[in-house]
């Protein structure tokens, strides 16, 4: 038990000095800082761009969607309001062409 | 290590003020590198993996909620997630840089000196052959000099279940060392020698 107790204990001291804490290069410090900044200043467009199309892609989408049913909807009430004028007899009548005399042969 | 209100504070502002995520980043660089500089075993993939963790924590950190914990415990969970993600991806083959990991070229040293650095180079090659989470706690214990509370507060255990996973984990290598000294250290080989990772990950 002691001897298992001693090499734990040997163990654990060997870990100690093999696991140092590691110092970073300080050019490497500096550029990771320097590539947050550039990151935080347009995190949207740098980091996202995938999420970024997908949104216009889908706006865009929508706005068709918006302006074909706009257009089919005004169709529609074209068509309709054309009905009532034409059952309310306020819409043009066709009028019968006047008759023109044939000239004799 | 436990999460004080200046730093509540300071994760709150760095939400919509990049000036105090620098001073996050200033915090805690140090940290991670040596986190993952252990994890990783050589410089390049270290610097590469710190980079990825602090460019997720910036692009997350709306999302960020305090729990109570640390802010280095999220810090610690981005860098540990990246790692085996990188582990996974390149799960064929690793190149092990251990000379550089010992800190010191292997050249013409006294006899002691050489053996004490054999030992060093035979442990941390042992301990990169532990599970994942093993290794993450000798590293923060030893490297980052964390409680076994604190370590408990990043690995989301008790501190009593850290306390038995530690000494599991110092038997598991004292076994492993022995084996290796049986074995008449038959994996000895040149720097940078490509070794088949075990790929154990269980506790």
């Amino acid at each position: 038990m002691k001897q298992i107790r001693y090499q734990e204990a040997r163990l654990a001291r060997l870990l100690q000095n093999s696991l140092a804490p590691r110092h970073p290069r300080p050019e490497f410090v500096h550029s990771l800082r320097e590539k947050l900044a550039h990151l935080t200043s347009m995190p949207v467009l740098i980091e996202q761009p995938r999420h970024l199309a997908r949104s216009v892609g889908l706006g865009i989408l929508g706005l068709i969607g918006v302006i074909a049913s706009a257009f089919a909807a005004a169709l529609v009430a074209l068509r309709f309001l054309g009905w009532v004028l034409k059952s309310l007899k306020l819409a043009p009548q066709d009028r019968p062409s006047p008759n023109v005399p044939q000239k004799p042969s | 290590m436990s999460v004080t209100s200046e730093e509540v504070r300071l994760i709150r502002r760095a939400k919509r003020d990049p000036q105090a995520f620098g001073e996050l980043y200033e915090r805690y660089v140090r940290k991670i590198y040596t986190y993952v500089y252990y994890r990783m075993g050589n410089e390049h993939d270290a610097e590469d993996l710190t980079a990825r963790v602090f460019q997720r924590a910036l692009t997350h950190i709306d999302g960020y909620q305090d729990q109570g914990l640390p802010f280095s415990a999220w810090l610690y969970r981005i860098a540990h997630n990246l790692v085996a993600n990188w582990h996974r991806d390149h799960s064929r083959q690793q190149v092990v840089g251990l000379d550089e990991a010992l800190g010191r070229e292997a050249g013409d040293q006294p006899h002691e000196l050489a053996e004490d650095e054999e030992e060093r180079r035979v442990l941390l090659r042992a301990l990169r052959h532990l599970p994942e989470e093993r290794q993450q706690l000798l590293i923060l214990k030893y490297a980052e000099d964390l409680s076994n509370a604190e370590i408990g507060e990043i690995m989301g255990r008790t501190e009593g279940a850290i306390k038995s996973l530690y000494h599991r984990t110092l038997l598991t290598l004292r076994d492993d060392l022995v084996e290796h000294v049986e074995k008449g250290h038959p994996q000895d080989g040149e720097h940078g020698r490509r070794v088949e990772p075990r790929g154990r990950r269980s506790s």
